[in-house]
């Protein structure tokens, strides 16, 4: 039950707001509520201005443009009363304007209301910028309207070029590397008391390393292993280069010595124009007498394991590297080798192959290998380096390209 | 008497208004009600000195509503005050408008307020029914017993360019509400009483004589012509009397509320042309150009200047009308003269040379359009020739 004054408090309450005196005796108004919505607008407003995108709000039956966001300000480089002021044809190219006129008079009922038209929108200063036009129809209070979202392509086709070319390329890559391995021989020659294989794995599509046999008359073997610096398109070329050079001259000279001589001549000028060079080391085997001759530019010696115990032995023959000097001599060496000798022709993609604490494979790790396999075939000490570097340096991929030939005589 | 016409159609517009003591004290809560965020708060120097303005502009605050003072308000507002207002008011970033004042200020932000609204200047709003978007919440707080431009659908400015003031006849610019407080008008001096109290009298007369009278402007109408004889001398001598300070401003609005909805007539008009050219004092034109007025109009409506007679607290029945014309002057004028307000326009500064142009622009004023009778504008000319 409340109390007397309690009830008097409330009929005076009462009373004051049947006069309109209360706290929330309001009178119908819309104004805060005008106000309230026209601040949610102009956040929205804010939201559209934001986008990266040119938004137009396109009122169908006159074909004008009646609001625009401020990127498309911003991107056309015209003020808002501009491009409000200006016919759709100022901005669209007629091709682009009649697509656009078709879907308004086709009618939200009828088409799908819906239209993405790929075309150039003209900037007030002039230029054309590319973009992808987005059309759809919207009726507000029975009237039709067009809201067209222009999205800038500039970027996108920079980046589908881009990509196109870096296709192309790719696949000119993959064609030259088909042309260099089609350069390496086939499989390694038959000859008498050895048995032979080569393997050159390019870091890249293409590399610059390069191996070759040439068979002369009396059971003679040439071997040849060289590492143009690089392993890009260039080196690629000139290892290509070398070879036709070799071929050609192959059989002009007997000596070891006199070929590389011949072949730093021949190249001198296209190396030092190119800025490239060669290391290459040449053998020649010659087969009833078990002689091997060797001749070194610049290239890692030759390693010879006569059996597991003893180790190995570095061919060393003095040799600048091809390109540095027009006129080289090459020392010319010879060694007699013996059933179960094995030999081993490499470039420095194996021995510089690093590990993740930075240390090189080296010379005697890859001599410890050649020692153990004394028992096996070449082609499974090649595999086994192979497997051997790939372990050591934690990883398949090679920052260098890595070439082998390994001879054993029987 | 029976007249068809007493019910030819007629509309009536009014705000919501408060009247009472400590009205002025709700400008806070409606200020808050109407959504305002920043008001900005049109007064004159005069009623900020008074004291009136601070006493609305603490309301607004203990309501949490930001406020921007524009105090550059002169008598007969000039169109370059209500244009610098409305910069003022977007520069500010206010959203509703608080009038503390007199006609002047209240006319000057309604002005502000179109202005803002409709993007356009104030002189293109001249007319009736010319403004097309209403004003942001407009709250008038009046502190004068006459001008009732709290109520009323009119704002006068004087466009200075062209030396005339000219009428925004708009629903558009009716305020929001009224909160229309007696105690207000206690700090009014006894010229401005007077000036303000006779300007509200003018303004019942013409409503009733007015051809868009209705029954309920007549209702008004006479009760504030009563309210006004009865109570203006007793104003004058005790300016501190709530009470008579109460039944003059009752009398301001019942004035405002007739002839904002029934209009005016060739007094207004008259008074508008020469507050325009020579920037007189509204109240004191009105008051001088009354009787003559009155004599103009008297035989197209002597009836209804009779029943005018009869509010005024004359004896009428029975009388003649001549009679009743002259005694009715006469009651004027005694009321003017005891008021203290000037009896010729000689006294305040006009010459004959200034009639022609003062006449041609009376005749185009919109007050004139609702006079009992057409004038010509040599009839103006005469009118203000008595006058002077």
């Amino acid at each position: 039950m409340s109390k007397p004054s309690d009830a008097e408090e409330l009929w005076r309450a009462q009373r004051e707001k049947i006069i309109g005196l209360g706290e929330r005796s309001l009178r119908k108004t819309y104004y805060p509520e005008l106000q309230q919505k026209l601040d949610e607008l102009e956040r929205f407003r804010a939201l559209l201005d934001q986008s990266n995108d040119c938004i137009f709000l396109i009122q169908a039956a006159t074909l004008s443009f009646i609001d625009v966001n401020d990127s498309a300000c911003r991107q056309l480089g015209c003020s808002r009363e501009q491009i409000l002021s200006l016919p759709l044809a100022h901005f669209l190219p007629e091709e682009a304007l009649a697509r656009v006129a078709a879907l308004v008079y086709s009618g939200p009922g009828e088409g799908r209301g819906q239209a993405t038209i790929t075309t150039q929108l003209s900037c007030c200063a002039g230029a054309a910028l590319p973009v992808e036009i987005t059309l759809r129809l919207v009726t507000f209070n029975k009237i039709l309207y067009g809201v067209a979202v222009a999205r800038d392509l500039t970027e996108r086709n920079r980046a589908e070029t881009a990509l196109l070319e870096n296709s192309r390329m790719l696949r000119d890559m993959e064609l030259a590397r088909q042309i260099q391995l089609s350069l390496l021989p086939t499989a390694p020659p038959l000859l008498p008391g050895v048995v032979l294989a080569g393997s050159c794995i390019p870091a890249t599509h293409v590399g610059g390393d390069y191996y070759d046999f040439y068979r002369r008359g009396g059971d003679v073997l040439d071997l040849v292993i060289a590492d143009v610096a690089g392993h890009s398109i260039g080196a690629a070329l000139m290892a290509a280069e070398v070879r036709s050079v070799l071929h050609a001259e192959v059989h002009s000279f007997h000596s070891t010595g006199e070929i590389l001589g011949a072949l730093n001549a021949i190249l001198y000028e296209d190396l030092s124009q190119a800025g490239l060079c060669i290391t290459l080391a040449y053998l020649k085997y010659d087969a009833p007498t078990r002689t091997l001759t060797y001749s070194n530019a610049g290239h890692p010696p030759v390693l010879i394991s006569r059996n597991s115990k003893t180790p190995c032995r570095e061919l060393d023959a003095e040799g600048l590297i091809l390109g540095v000097r027009q006129e080289v001599l090459f020392e010319e060496k010879q060694v007699r080798l013996q059933s179960g000798n094995l030999v081993m022709l490499y470039t420095d993609g194996i021995t510089e192959a690093q590990n993740e604490a930075g240390e090189l494979f080296g010379c005697a790790r890859l001599c410890a290998i050649l020692r153990s396999m004394h028992g096996c075939q070449p082609e499974e000490i090649i595999a086994k380096v192979h497997s051997k570097v790939a372990e050591f340096t934690g990883s398949c991929t090679m920052v260098d390209d890595v070439t082998m030939v390994v001879l054993k005589v029987i | 008497m029976m007249e068809l016409d007493e019910f030819e159609l007629r509309k009536f517009v009014a705000p919501e208004f408060v009247f009472g003591f400590d009205a002025r004290k709700l400008a806070g809560r409606y200020a808050k009600n109407f959504g305002a965020r920043k008001v900005l708060v049109v007064t004159d120097p005069g009623v900020r000195a008074a004291g009136w303005a601070d006493d609305v502009i603490a309301c607004l605050q203990s309501e949490g509503v930001e406020h921007a003072v524009y105090d550059a308000v002169t008598s007969n507002p000039k169109a370059g005050e209500v244009e610098s207002g409305a910069e003022f008011y977007q520069r500010e970033g206010c959203n509703a408008i608080v009038a503390v004042g007199g006609g002047s200020p209240m006319d000057c932000a309604k002005g502000i307020g179109i202005v803002c609204s409709n993007r356009k200047s104030v002189v293109a709003f001249e007319g009736v029914d010319q403004v097309e978007l209403p004003s942001p919440p407009l709250i008038c707080v009046p502190t004068t017993a006459g001008s009732s431009a709290d109520v009323s659908q009119f704002a006068i400015i004087n466009d200075t360019l062209k030396r005339t003031k000219f009428a925004i006849i708009s629903k558009m610019v009716v305020p929001d509400v009224a909160l229309i407080d007696p105690v207000t008008t206690t700090t009014m001096k006894a010229e401005l009483t007077a000036s303000t109290g006779v300007d509200a009298l003018c303004h019942a007369i013409e409503a009733f004589v007015s051809t868009a009278h209705s029954p309920i402007t007549d209702l008004h109408a006479l009760q504030a012509i009563t309210l006004v004889t009865s109570n203006l001398l007793g104003a004058i001598r005790e300016p501190d009397n709530l009470v008579l300070r109460g039944r003059m401003m009752l009398a301001s609005l019942e004035a405002g509320l007739a002839f904002s909805n029934a209009s005016l007539g060739a007094v207004h008009a008259m008074a508008h042309s020469l507050g325009g050219l020579l920037d007189c004092d509204h109240g004191a034109c009105n008051a001088i150009l009354l009787p003559f007025v009155i004599a103009f109009n008297f035989e197209a409506a002597p009836n209804r200047y009779v029943e005018i007679g009869r509010a005024m607290g004359l004896e009428t029945g029975g009388v003649a009308p001549a009679k009743a014309h002259a005694a009715i002057r006469a009651q004027l004028t005694r009321l003017t003269r005891a008021a203290g307000l000037s009896s010729t326009l000689g006294q305040l500064g006009v010459s004959r040379d200034d009639i022609p142009g003062l006449a041609e622009r009376a005749i185009c004023d919109p007050c004139i359009f609702t006079n009992p009778r057409q004038p010509s504008k040599q009839e103006i000319e005469a009118i203000y020739e008595q006058a002077i």
